[in-house]
Parts: structure tokens; C-alpha cells; sequence
């Protein structure tokens, strides 16, 4: 089966060097893992639009290949944004057979195309949006417990209760870089969470208290690297500022996931009225 | 202050340490808790934080278990509903069948993953725990965990002759093996309720096993037994107690101290023999015939019948205190006719079987049109028949697949009601008895927030509001699948536990569903 990139790879290798936009391409009735699924593909060049616009603005070209003209039901409403993205003029459905004549021309028109704004249906809905401000919320709660947990085993650390377990001196990133791209997805939707509550600024809070976060987690890691290095007895103070630092990044984790409370809860009132 | 490269460990228990791969988004944070707490319960940890590259880490480093978080970063870009975690803990069920699975969240719904099969589904859940305010989650998590690792023994023995007849996939089965599974833990008197041929004795072997009991597995049917005969082959006898006993002899309470002694037949126990029995079960001691003195054993008591506690006692065949004492632990087997889904599993294990026993080579292949066929006959004599028959046509059959002609349908089933399909008719069961329903639904669950007066239980509720909410579904949802066997799902409920509805309107639903179940909770507030 052909992949996604070998597809791609030789769409370009057709199309001319001065088209400065390279197309996406993406298979219609696939899913992620190459298994057909009506419109999976389709879905998700939406789902990747709506993550915003790239750096200058405009949104990249997109290719959708398929088997067999496409027909969308434009009163079915599952089906009413993928019938809009289709109009949309940054994207060309194509199905197998054309030549490269028709391709290089289809390229050049997207590329034109893609400067346009996306169709109202395609733009982030509050549903959308509560989705990613659910799953980040679910991270952050995740991420307090686990710190919570740290922070007690910790505290009866200092308080002499017990031994630590060598795994909780080992350093922990504050943010992988998996969820990192889940907050940057966030950050992307602050323009359009706006459409719905303007002046709300959550996800700009949001975003300063994980960056607090980040500092504290800074400051534990560098008291967990001083523990490791030292011998028995010598890490008392260390310990007392890595509890001091699970704290603060605690309270700055509570603070955020209040933040994505508030916007979550402002988004859900927007919506019903 | 002491070394931080040392943990302290408790001693650690008897037996292999057990090796746990921990599949979470946030492993990096959450493993040191997990390894500070567990490694002195007998487990050691490994982690992968990426559900990606956890097939590999499964194959390298071959854990004994998984705790698998369902959710990771990208679930939230997906529109077809699914979870990473989800979709890995299938691919995980098919490559490393025999690896249990305990899937590790904080999500309701989680637990109520509508799967195909039991083959895609964990071995156990384990809502995570909040750490503070709560000192027995290792204990609680070492529990399920082993718990999960009595599963997949079950669910992977197909190649045992003696479990074979578990595996299946309908609820009734999952429910059998789980509680067996219970059963094997405590000590208390089981009572088995199976039609003839249902893998009774079967059931008792497997609790018996599980149970790590030291002892001698006895079994005895007490169908038709002489009050005298009976007394001597329970309890024993001493030389001359009476004409004939030439010889001491020691009865299968004595031999199977340590063990387990399973009684089928239990109606057809005398009542002056159900008496020894009684002090028996309630003291643990016995007095062979003819002895002065007490005899102490520890013995696990099986006892097994296909007829209603109920109306045995109302027939004046069961002393009523003895019939309480029995049935504080209960399985039901489900007759074949009731989980006819599970014929093409116990075929291919019994054709395994009768492969050997015959010395033939017959393939496993099941075919349509002898699914067909088995699958129009009611198997009165439930999987003894059916092992029987598929017997009968591995070693009589000329082909190396099993057709519908060679299955041959023996006509020496005893007559079944008649009035419904599956209706019991007078004592015989079916279904589990009315009357002997165990569990009741208000027991644990209120019992004690009403012990608590008025201002503690605000304050109780108060501080763990939500939780509470999340265990009283969790533990409300337990109890329905386990006096229902119906599996109840929280999205069924329209529950949902975010923050975004109303703790009020969660409260209200809560309250109508308990209401519903049989419980009342109308004094408690979960507003905070």
C-alpha cells in the first residue's frame, strides 16, 4: 500500500519548483493507520486546519486522494463541515487516474486558494475547543496527583518516616515533549476561544501558570540533581527545597487547571446562550 | 539524614516478585510513587511513557503485568472517540495474550469501554488514586493486580483440561471466574448451583487450586448414601464403633485437613448428618463415630446442588441454619444451553482433548454448518455431553474435520422442562434462585456514611465530595453486575464528572439511580 509520504514524495517530484507552497496530501478514506474509514482522512486535514494557520497566515495546500469522486451529504450534519472543507479553495480533491498536467494545475490553484479563510464550519467550534481544554485539564490533574504523591513521599522523607526510593531522585521533565505539543495546540485555539468568550484571557493564564510551573520544576530538578550527588546525611536542605518547589509547582498546577475550569465553564455558558 | 540511594523496604512477602511495566502518559512522575510503595508489596516497575513504543518495551522486557493508562497527549485531536490507550491495550490483548492487563485511570467512563470481546478486555481497573488522605491505595492496587494475574490464568488455560470449560465469552462465564477467583481467596464454605454435567466439581477443583490450599482435594457425591455410610466416610470411625468397623478409619474432613473436601448432592445429605455438618462449619470441629473426644481440622467446605436452598428447606430436606451457613459464597454455572456463544471455544478445546485421549490428529476448524448443529442441540447433559459427543466424533470420524454427521446426538438426556426454554420447573434451576439473591445493594455503600452523625458526614463529604461520587458509581455499578450479572455503564447513566455539570445535577442523577437500585442517600450534599 502506498503511503501517505511516498504519495507525497512523488506529487512533488512532478510538481514545478516555483510553486512555493508544496500541497499536503492526504488519502480521503483513511485512517492514521492506512485502514480505510470513510472520510477519516478527510476529517483530519479538518482537525489539523483548525489547529490554526501557519506563520505567515495562510493555510497549506491540501490534496485529498481518493478512489471515486467524492460526494458528501451537505444535509447530513456529520457530514456538513467535510462538504464545506471541500469548497473550501485551498483544497483539491483528486481521484486517481489524472495526469500531471491537471495535478500542476490543481497545485497552483490551491496554492492560490489557501490564502483564503477558512469557511465558518471548518473554524474550531466551542466543542472543539472544550475537547483540547479537557484533555489538558486531564493532564494537569494528572500531573498534581502524581505531584501530590511526590510531595507526601517527600515530606515523610524529611520528616525522617522513611527512605526515598532512588526513582524519585531521577529527573522528570516538567512538560514531555507529547504534551508540550498538546499545550501548543491550546495556545493555538486562543484566537478562536476568543470568537466565543471575548476578553476571557484564560488560556493566556493558563499558559503563564505552566510557565510558572516549568520555573518551580526547574528549581526541584536542581535540588534533586544536588541530592544525587551527595552522600548519606548531607541532603537534608536539598530535600527541603525540593518539598518547597513540589509545592509551589502543586499551586501553580491547581492554579492552571482552575484557569481551564473557568474557560471551560465560560466556553459551555457561550454556547447555550 | 539517611541515604536517599537506599529505599527502605518492608520485608518482602513470600513468593517471586512480581514485574509490572507501567504504560502512562506521565510514568516519569508517576513511577517513583508507585515503586516507592510497591516494590515492599512484592513488585518491581519498570515504565514507558509512550503508547507508541510500549509494544516493544512489552516484548523487551516481558513484564508479568500492565497497568495501562488509556489516555495519551493526541487523544484529543482524534474524532472517532477512541483513546491511544485503548486501541493499545487491544493490540496488547492479541500479541501478549497471556499478559494481564490492569487498566489505570482516573476516568469513570474508562471503566465502561463498550469491547467486542473478552479477549480485548482488561484483567482488572483501578481508578488512580489521589495519594493524600489515602494510605491503602498500594494494598488496594497490589490487590487487583493479583487479582488481574488469577485472570489471565484463568482466561489463558485453554490447554488445561481441568479450566478449559471457563473459558467462554458471555457474562455469565466472566462472572463465574471472577468469583471463583473470590472464592479461592477467603476461606468460607462455597456453594456451587450447577445442572448435571455444568462443571461443578470442575469449578470446585479450579477455587481449590487457586485457594495455594496445601492439603488433599476430596470429592464426594452424596446421592443416595446411607445415613451411617455417609457419617463414616465424612467424619471417620474408630475400631468397633460399629458392626463391621473392624478398623479406625479417617473420614475426608480429616484427610482433606488443610485442603478442601467438595460435597455434591448436598440434598441428599441426611439431616442427622447435616447436624455434625453444622458444627462442623460453624466450629471447625468434628467427632468421628465412636470417638469421645473432638477432632480440629481446617478444611474448606464445597458444597454443590442443583436445587433451591429455598425449597429444600421448605421441604424440610435442609436445616435452615445449616442452609445459611452454606450459602454465604455462591457461583452459578449457567447450563451450555445458556451460553451457546462459548461452543466454538469449548469445541476447540474438547477436539484438543479428544485428540489425545484418541490418539488422533482432528483438526480444531468449526465449521458453519457443524456449528449449525451443535448449536440447534439443547445439550441437557450441558458440557459433559458436549465433551462426550465431540469424543464420539473425533474418534469415529474419517475425515480430518469434524462434519455434522459425525457429531452424533446420544437420545439419553434426561427430559427437561418443558414449559419454557429456559424456565425451571419445580426445583431444578436455571437461573440463579429466587431468595438467594447475596449481596445487598445498600449494604456497604450507606452503611457507613449513616454511621456517621450529621456534621461528619457533611465533613466527610465535603472533603472527598467528588471521590465519593466517583466510588459510590464504581462501587454501585459493582454490585449491579455482581447480583446481575448485567454490566452497567456510566455513559448509560448519562453521568458525566466533569466539571462543567453541576455537582447538584450530578447529585440528582446519582440520587435517582441509587433511588432506582434500592439505595437512599437523601441526606447528603456534595456541593463544596
Amino acid at each position: 500500500m502506498l503511503s501517505c509520504d511516498q504519495l507525497a514524495e512523488t506529487v512533488s517530484a512532478v510538481l514545478p519548483h516555483d510553486l512555493a507552497r508544496i500541497p499536503r496530501v492526504v488519502f480521503c478514506d483513511r485512517d492514521k493507520d492506512g485502514l480505510f474509514r470513510r472520510f477519516a482522512g478527510l476529517a483530519r486535514v479538518r482537525t489539523q486546519l483548525q489547529q490554526g494557520s501557519q506563520q505567515d497566515g495562510a493555510y497549506p495546500p491540501i490534496f485529498v486522494l481518493g478512489l471515486f469522486p467524492v460526494t458528501v451529504n451537505a444535509t447530513s450534519p456529520g457530514e456538513q463541515e467535510l462538504a464545506a472543507l471541500l469548497r473550501w479553495p485551498g483544497l483539491a480533491y483528486l481521484s486517481y487516474g489524472f495526469t500531471a498536467e491537471q495535478l500542476v494545475a490543481a497545485a497552483r490553484r490551491i496554492a492560490e486558494g489557501a490564502k483564503n479563510p477558512l469557511p465558518p464550519g471548518i473554524l474550531p467550534t466551542a466543542a472543539d475547543i472544550l475537547r483540547v481544554i479537557s484533555e489538558v485539564r486531564h493532564w494537569l490533574e494528572n500531573r498534581l496527583r502524581n505531584t501530590r504523591g511526590a510531595l507526601i513521599d517527600f515530606r515523610s522523607a524529611v520528616r525522617g518516616d522513611m527512605q526515598l526510593h532512588p526513582a524519585h531522585l531521577l529527573p522528570v521533565a516538567a512538560i514531555s515533549s507529547a504534551h508540550r505539543r498538546m499545550l501548543d495546540q491550546l495556545w493555538a485555539l486562543d484566537e478562536a476561544a476568543e470568537r466565543f468568550v471575548p476578553g476571557n484571557g484564560r488560556i493566556a493564564s493558563t499558559k503563564a501558570t505552566i510557565a510558572e510551573f516549568e520555573a518551580h520544576w526547574q528549581v526541584l530538578e536542581a535540588a534533586r540533581a544536588e541530592i544525587r550527588s551527595r552522600d548519606n546525611g548531607e541532603s537534608t536542605i536539598h530535600l527541603a527545597a525540593a518539598v518547597r518547589e513540589l509545592e509551589n509547582a502543586c499551586t501553580a498546577l491547581t492554579a492552571a487547571i482552575d484557569a481551564t475550569n473557568g474557560l471551560s465553564s465560560e466556553m459551555a455558558a457561550s454556547r447555550g446562550s | 539524614m539517611a541515604s536517599q540511594s537506599r529505599p527502605s523496604r518492608e520485608k518482602s512477602p513470600p513468593g517471586e516478585r512480581i514485574q509490572v511495566l507501567l504504560i502512562d502518559d506521565e510514568a516519569d512522575s508517576l513511577f517513583p510513587i508507585l515503586a516507592q510503595h510497591l516494590t515492599s508489596l512484592g513488585f518491581d516497575l519498570n515504565k514507558e511513557s509512550d503508547a507508541t513504543s510500549a509494544l516493544a518495551t512489552i516484548q523487551a522486557t516481558a513484564p508479568q503485568i500492565i497497568l495501562l493508562d488509556l489516555h495519551f497527549p493526541g487523544d484529543e485531536r482524534r474524532d472517532d472517540g477512541r483513546t491511544a490507550g485503548g486501541e493499545l491495550l487491544v493490540k496488547i490483548r492479541r500479541q501478549f495474550s497471556s499478559i494481564p492487563v490492569v487498566v489505570f485511570t482516573t476516568r469513570l467512563d474508562d471503566i465502561d469501554i463498550p469491547l467486542e470481546t473478552f479477549d480485548e478486555q482488561a484483567h482488572g481497573y483501578f481508578a488512580k488514586p489521589s495519594f493524600a488522605n489515602d494510605a491503602s491505595w498500594p494494598k488496594r492496587l497490589a490487590q487487583t493486580m493479583r487479582d488481574a494475574i488469577d485472570t489471565g490464568r484463568f482466561a489463558h488455560s485453554p490447554d488445561d483440561d481441568q479450566l478449559g470449560f471457563l473459558v467462554g465469552q458471555t457474562k455469565e462465564m466472566h462472572e463465574v471466574v471472577a468469583r471463583i477467583r473470590t472464592a479461592a481467596r477467603t476461606a468460607l464454605t462455597v456453594l456451587i448451583y450447577g445442572e448435571t454435567g455444568s462443571g461443578k466439581q470442575l469449578a470446585a477443583e479450579a477455587i481449590h487450586r487457586l485457594s495455594g490450599r496445601t492439603g488433599r482435594f476430596e470429592h464426594y457425591n452424596c446421592s443416595g448414601a446411607h445415613l451411617e455410610t455417609l457419617d463414616s466416610t465424612l467424619f471417620g470411625h474408630l475400631r468397633g464403633a460399629f458392626t463391621g468397623a473392624n478398623e479406625t478409619k479417617a473420614g475426608l474432613l480429616e484427610l482433606s485437613d488443610k485442603g478442601t473436601l467438595f460435597l455434591d448432592e448436598l440434598q441428599d445429605v441426611p439431616i442427622a448428618v447435616q447436624n455434625k455438618l453444622l458444627i462442623f462449619v460453624e466450629t471447625g470441629v468434628f467427632r468421628p463415630m465412636g470417638a469421645t473426644s473432638d477432632k480440629k481440622v481446617d478444611v474448606r467446605l464445597i458444597v454443590a446442588t442443583n436445587h433451591s436452598l429455598s425449597d429444600l428447606v421448605a421441604d424440610g430436606v435442609l436445616r435452615e441454619d445449616l442452609a445459611y451457613r452454606l450459602g454465604v459464597s455462591l457461583i452459578f454455572l449457567p447450563p451450555l444451553r445458556q451460553r451457546k456463544t462459548d461452543l466454538p471455544g469449548l469445541f476447540r478445546i474438547f477436539v484438543a482433548k479428544a485428540n489425545k485421549t484418541a490418539n488422533r490428529n482432528v483438526l480444531p476448524v468449526l465449521r458453519p454448518e457443524t456449528l449449525h448443529k451443535l448449536e440447534a442441540h439443547r445439550w441437557s447433559g450441558n458440557i459433559r455431553e458436549l465433551e462426550a459427543a465431540i469424543l464420539r466424533a473425533v474418534a469415529h470420524t474419517n475425515s480430518n474435520i469434524l462434519l455434522p454427521e459425525d457429531i452424533e446426538i446420544l437420545p439419553v438426556a434426561r427430559i427437561q422442562p418443558t414449559q419454557s426454554q429456559d424456565a425451571p420447573s419445580g426445583t431444578a434451576l436455571s437461573s440463579p434462585p429466587a431468595g438467594v439473591a447475596p449481596v445487598s445493594l445498600a449494604l456497604t455503600l450507606t452503611n457507613y456514611l449513616e454511621s456517621l452523625d450529621v456534621g461528619a458526614r457533611y465533613d466527610f463529604i465535603k472533603s472527598h465530595g467528588r471521590d465519593l461520587q466517583k466510588e459510590i458509581l464504581i462501587e454501585v455499578t459493582r454490585r449491579l453486575r455482581e447480583r446481575t450479572g448485567r454490566r452497567v455503564t456510566h455513559k448509560a447513566l448519562a453521568l458525566e464528572l466533569d466539571p462543567l455539570v453541576s455537582p447538584e445535577r450530578d447529585l440528582n442523577k446519582i440520587r435517582q439511580f441509587l433511588f432506582a437500585c434500592g439505595v437512599q442517600l437523601t441526606q447528603l450534599d456534595f456541593n463544596q
